[in-house]
């Protein structure tokens, strides 16, 4: 069922070829040095033990100092016991008598002891991991949702997960990946309510990665790589992947990336922010309902301003077509090419105030909206409609909770452009058709992904474009096919209970 | 892999040729009404209006909007666009025309001849009002602009706020389709004409016989009797009636009444020599608009006046059911209902003898239920 | 041969209600009245209740073997050799008909909106999407069916906006066109009702036992009749029966005069919706004859025969000409023909098997 598993002999470290602790404590810190290439940043202390001599082998910029000084050296000095593992007081001890291990150890952060006379080296875990501080992540901004976001260190995020969910049966598996830069991964669930089926499917595509630098796993792991959707949700909020593991889905944390990847998704949460769920239940819905509306404003607005224009104009009544027909009058191009300039210009504008720092990025705004925009129409290059239509469809397309999905639906626009200037209403309406059968296709990891639309399920529609009360969602919705359906017995009881 | 690329190659190529059915809007000119004339020879007189925007505000942020007049001598509808596609720049657009004007001459010969391009071209417009005009309907659309605003919408907003008043039935192209085919049923349309004072006025009604007009028109209040007997009454209704013409001063002779209220009840009533009574009964409920008399507090007086309105109204309504069988026109489609419930009775007449035979008896009753907010 | 359960139950509601909408609706008052006069909507719920007794044929048929489809029944009621010639002629006949719908399609869509477009581009169009679809197995087939029913409320909607101009008159008297002429007219709307027998192909493709298949069938041909009735009473009251003698698509010519602040020419938005359900009846033949194919030359591979049917058709669309003459006659061709697939086949084949005494050799329990 496996394949070619990950083989730790085809790790980073082991191209010296050396193999074997030696008894000699110089051959010993000569290999590391070689092994590491004469690092600038490799350390040796050299101290007595029980009256041998050890060598305490460190990365200087990898390791907490205070930790080598106190734990370690000052216990060796001053506290000596009976073994090494009896002296230092380290969370973490382990032994090794192999030298690639010992040395891989030192990269992440251990320091090795290499004792004289003996074959085992001492791997004390001391890492010092920089990170930033825990802060809201800059590209899934919520009102009333909680303000801590994911950040690089994998040890970090576990942590803010294991807070939320302190539950024995969330199962926490890290793997390492990456043939030269043994990235770990981990993969988190709840064991009572994720399928295993779907557990044991996720690490068997994990297991054929084979690459020699990995950040992001979801291109090699997705079912369909073609497809304009994504079919696993990237966050950086822990309360969203904290939700979704409760709704019976799996985490990947990656070490060093901040994204976590939730699996299986489908189409609807994309449309769905931790906001939801912190407010009242009408303001929800109506949200929803806008989100969906801007979705299919953003994928089919140009191309049906491009339709009506220049194939149907007997549908716009007459009170608005001299209006319209005035503001096209004296523009040379086709309605086609005002839609893509302006559409490019657009995504010009967007790429630009990702790049510029945030002084420059704003006056940018300014410039790129008022001069682009008045200018361009005072030119008569572009008409004033046109410009109506672009700005509505771009601002419904930020409007997406996820930027990812927001991008792709604006990038399915243009085909449906093109559609639209070929053969009018009709080719948007087949545009549209492709578009529905492969969202009817796509599935993720097993779950069809346009669920409860398109395989209908009417019980797991209370969570999609309206939300229905907290005390109504009872079960959990059936597209990750959980264990435990079930998920609140009667909240409002005391009501009842009343009269 | 060449497979594929010849695929794309061929879908690139579609792209690129494609656009067949394109008809761009800022390439069109667009007709907002157009305007048909008998001339003697048997021509039509076609003319059309085009709306465009003027050439000195271009690129500014206010378009002006003019009109352009063009017209051209033609044998058939369909020739006349011909014809006046040669003469103007850019595409002929009737798609969006508002107003069809006929002359009464041209209306007196078979109106479906004309009308049948807008039936069978798919993009014409069959939501366009259908206007008889008394004067030729090139005179009529050359005044281009009058009080101010372009001459088909001022025909178009003439005609629509007289529907709303009642005073004109509401059809266009497509609704008159139908009757326009029914052995059983005439249509009625607006009737317009040009005043002195270069302003369009609505005279009345112009009633038609099968596909032709009769020359026949009502006036003044019969217009909205007959649309209210037809039960088709919209948002106002207003009767100004002499009900004291024995009072010295003029203005207090009359009663202005707005109807609040229309209930019709039609009866066909047929006896065994296959005489048909058509029986009418009307119960209006009105509000007094202008009295200036000012007695409406008294009960007898309003008794009084509700007799007297009633009795005015249905001697008006005697009168039109006259005039409705003088020209032949079955405007209250008496005969669809023959067809519908007594089909036997309608299999043994011709309609067009027997309908100015038959007897319509209007019964209307009037009740003032309000008179402002003064008494 | 294991055939496993795509289809849910609703599913395949869904699934038959959508096969049974196509373009013949658009006409179907036009055709109707031409016999049936204003009597047409009768003629229409006697075909409703034809399609039912064939229905029950076919169902009666997968009940007897609940795993199999009729390519594969076939041979274990007559024999190898009758039954294939059997299976050939069903797929041969469901691939006519997608030919057939991919032709009138072409004709109306240039008749009300795309003039000047050269037919293969719509041809390319519709059979593009068509296959995109149909290679699929029925699990995505049904839920994309499922999800454009909503459209057909819409349709409603819309049609409902006509009746302002409704004169209920014109629908009276009732009966005088005599019985033969409405059953002529039940023959017209049958034409327009075929679809259904896809149940032979897909009846083991369901999940559910056989009272399910019958009660779910039953609803979409009555919800389908039910349709068809409404939009052909609205077509009468609206035309006048001298008017409707001229209009071949009262459904589109009822809206075309209808205008709001928002919007004006409603056909062009109705006809452009309607093109959905148009491509789901066209999907439907082309995916059960890719299957008949794929059991005749036993491919394993469904997504390349699809393709293959799929540019057999659209290379034989195009060599159609767009004529009203030559569309007329294969109307006819298909609507008689039809009757022996529908009708006289499955009859033939459902006695055959009761006489032999053939029903499925090990009845899987079904949950």
């Amino acid at each position: 069922m496996s394949g070619t598993k990950n083989n730790p002999k085809n790790r980073s470290g082991s191209h010296m070829g050396f193999k074997y602790i030696s008894m000699k404590l110089e051959e010993n810190i000569d290999n590391v040095k070689k092994s590491l290439l004469h690092s600038s940043d490799l350390m040796v202390r050299n101290l007595e033990f029980a009256n041998k001599k050890i060598g305490i082998v460190f990365i200087d910029t990898l390791i907490k100092s205070e930790v080598l000084e106190t734990q370690i050296i000052q216990q060796i000095i001053q506290n000596p016991k009976e073994t090494i593992e009896e002296t230092v007081s380290i969370k973490e001890i382990k032994t090794s008598s192999s030298f690639d291990e010992s040395v891989v150890a030192l990269v992440k952060g251990n320091a090795v002891i290499f004792t004289d006379h003996e074959t085992t080296a001492i791997i004390l875990n001391i890492a010092l991991l920089e990170s930033r501080s825990i802060e809201q992540p800059d590209s899934e901004q919520v009102l009333r949702g909680a303000q801590d976001g994911f950040i690089e260190s994998l040890e970090t995020n576990i942590n803010l997960l294991r807070r939320r969910i302190n539950n024995p049966n969330l199962v926490i598996k890290y793997v390492t990946l990456g043939r030269e830069s043994d990235t770990s991964l981990a993969i988190v669930y709840v064991d009572s309510i994720a399928n295993d089926e779907l557990v044991k499917e996720i690490e068997r595509r994990i297991s054929y990665i084979d690459v020699d630098y990995v950040t992001n796993v979801e291109e090699f792991i997705e079912d369909n790589s073609f497809s304009p959707f994504p079919q696993m949700l990237t966050t950086s909020r822990p309360d969203r992947v904290s939700a979704n593991l409760m709704d019976g889905r799996v985490a990947i944390i990656t070490d060093g990336n901040p994204s976590v990847l939730v699996m299986p998704i489908t189409f609807f949460s994309f449309y769905q922010t931790s906001d939801d769920y912190n407010s009242r239940w009408m303001m929800v819905s109506f949200f929803r309902l806008m989100r969906m509306v801007s979705f299919i404003i953003s994928i089919s607005l140009p191309a049906l301003y491009i339709a009506l224009v220049s194939y149907h104009f007997e549908i716009i009544p007459i009170e608005l077509v001299s209006n319209v027909k005035s503001s096209l009058e004296y523009i040379p191009f086709p309605p086609l090419i005002e839609a893509l300039s302006m559409q490019i210009t657009l995504e010009l504008l967007r790429e630009s105030a990702i790049r510029l720092p945030s002084p420059i990025s704003q006056t940018l705004g300014v410039v790129g909206g008022l001069v682009i925009g008045t200018a361009v129409v005072e030119a008569n290059l572009i008409s004033n409609t046109m410009l109506v239509v672009i700005s509505i469809t771009a601002i419904s397309s930020f409007a997406t909770p996820d930027s990812e999905m927001g991008t792709s639906v604006r990038l399915l626009g243009f085909p449906l452009m093109f559609a639209a200037a070929t053969i009018g209403l009709i080719g948007i309406v087949f545009g549209l058709m492709i578009i529905l059968i492969h969202l009817c296709k796509l599935e993720s990891f097993g779950t069809p992904y346009f669920a409860p639309f398109a395989p209908f399920r009417r019980k797991d529609l209370k969570d999609t474009i309206y939300r229905v009360p907290m005390w109504k969602m009872t079960d959990r919705p059936r597209s990750a096919l959980p264990k435990k359906l079930r998920s609140a017995k009667n909240p409002r009881g005391w009501k009842q209970n009343e009269e | 892999m060449k497979i594929k690329f010849c695929i794309l190659f061929f879908c690139c190529l579609l792209f690129l040729t494609s656009c067949w059915d394109q008809r761009l809007l800022s390439q069109s000119k667009l007709v907002y009404g157009v305007g048909a004339d008998l001339e003697k020879d048997g021509k039509l007189l076609v003319t059309a209006v085009i709306q465009t925007i003027a050439q000195a505000s271009k690129g500014t942020s206010e378009p002006v909007l003019t009109n352009v007049i063009v017209s051209s001598l033609a044998n058939t509808f369909s020739d006349s666009r011909t014809k006046i596609m040669k003469k103007i720049s850019g595409e002929y657009a009737t798609s969006k025309a508002r107003v069809l004007l006929f002359h009464e001459d041209l209306a007196k010969e078979d109106l479906y001849p004309v009308l049948d391009i807008v039936y069978r071209d798919p993009r014409s417009s069959l939501g366009a009002k259908v206007v008889i005009s008394k004067d030729k309907a090139a005179d009529i659309l050359n005044l281009r602009v009058v009080e101010e605003s372009l001459i088909s919408e001022e025909i178009l907003e003439i005609v629509t706020t007289a529907e709303t008043s009642t005073l004109v039935p509401e059809e266009n192209v497509q609704s008159i389709c139908p009757t326009l085919f029914d052995p059983g049923e005439d249509i009625t349309l607006p009737y317009i004409g040009k005043t002195d004072d270069k302003m369009i006025d609505v005279y009345g009604i112009a009633l038609f016989n099968g596909r032709k007009y009769t020359g026949y028109n009502i006036y003044d209040e019969e217009p909205t009797l007959l649309l209210m007997m037809k039960d088709e009454m919209k948002k106002y209704a207003k009767f100004t009636l002499e009900v004291n013409p024995k009072e010295k001063d003029e203005r207090n002779r009359f009663i202005s009444v707005q109807v609040k209220n229309n209930k019709v009840k039609k009866e066909l009533k047929i006896n065994k020599k296959n005489d048909i009574t058509a029986e009418f009964d009307l119960n209006i409920k009105v509000e007094a608009l202008e009295y200036p008399k000012d007695n409406l507090a008294d009960q007898k007086e309003i008794k009084r006046l509700n007799k007297e309105i009633s009795k005015q109204l249905t001697k008006k309504a005697e009168k039109l059911i006259k005039t409705l069988q003088l020209a032949n026109c079955d405007a209250f489609g008496i005969g669809r209902d023959l067809i519908a419930f007594h089909p036997k009775v309608w299999k043994t007449l011709d309609w067009e003898k027997a309908y100015p035979k038959i007897t319509i008896k209007p019964n209307i009753k009037v009740e003032i239920t309000g008179s402002g907010i003064i008494e | 041969m294991k055939n496993k359960k795509f289809l849910s139950r609703s599913q395949l509601m869904f699934f038959i209600l959508q096969s049974q909408i196509g373009v013949g609706l658009l006409s179907l008052p036009y055709m109707v009245h031409l016999h049936a006069k204003n009597d047409g909507w009768i003629s229409v719920i006697i075909a409703g209740i034809v399609v039912f007794v064939f229905m029950f044929i076919m169902w009666s048929l997968g009940k007897r073997f609940p795993n199999d489809t009729i390519y594969e029944y076939s041979n274990k009621i007559v024999g190898k050799y009758v039954g294939t010639v059997i299976s050939f002629m069903y797929a041969l006949n469901f691939f006519i008909i997608s030919i057939f719908v991919v032709t009138i399609t072409v004709n109306i869509l240039k008749k009300w909106i795309l003039t000047f477009t050269p037919p293969y581009v719509i041809i390319i169009c519709i059979v593009g999407t068509g296959v995109y679809l149909a290679r699929e197995n029925l699990k995505v087939i049904g839920r994309f069916f499922t999800f454009v029913s909503l459209l057909i409320l819409f349709l409603v909607f819309l049609e409902l906006l006509s009746y302002k101009d409704a004169n209920y008159r014109y629908l009276f008297p009732i009966g005088q066109a005599g019985f033969k002429n409405i059953m002529i007219g039940s023959h017209d709307s049958l034409t327009a009702m075929l679809g259904f027998e896809s149940l032979l192909v897909i009846y083991p493709f369901v999940k559910g036992n056989a009272k399910d298949v019958l009660k779910y069938s039953t609803f979409a041909i009555t919800i389908v009749t039910v349709l068809y009735t409404f939009f052909l009473i609205t077509s009468f009251l609206v035309f006048s029966p001298e008017e409707i003698q001229l209009v071949s698509e009262p459904i589109l010519y009822m809206l075309k005069a209808l205008s709001y602040e928002v919007v004006e020419r409603l056909d062009l938005i109705f006809l452009s919706i309607w093109v959905v359900p148009i491509i789901t009846s066209f999907v439907t033949y082309l995916h059960i004859a890719s299957v008949g194919m794929d059991k005749i030359f036993k491919q394993k591979n469904h997504k390349k025969v699809t393709l293959v049917l799929g540019i057999l058709i659209m290379i034989i669309s195009v060599f159609i000409p767009q004529e009203d003459k030559i569309i007329d006659k294969f109307n006819l061709i298909v609507s008689y023909s039809s009757y022996f697939f529908i009708a006289f086949i499955p009859f033939i084949l459902l006695i055959v098997s009761i006489i032999r005494k053939k029903k499925e050799q090990n009845q899987l329990y079904e949950n």
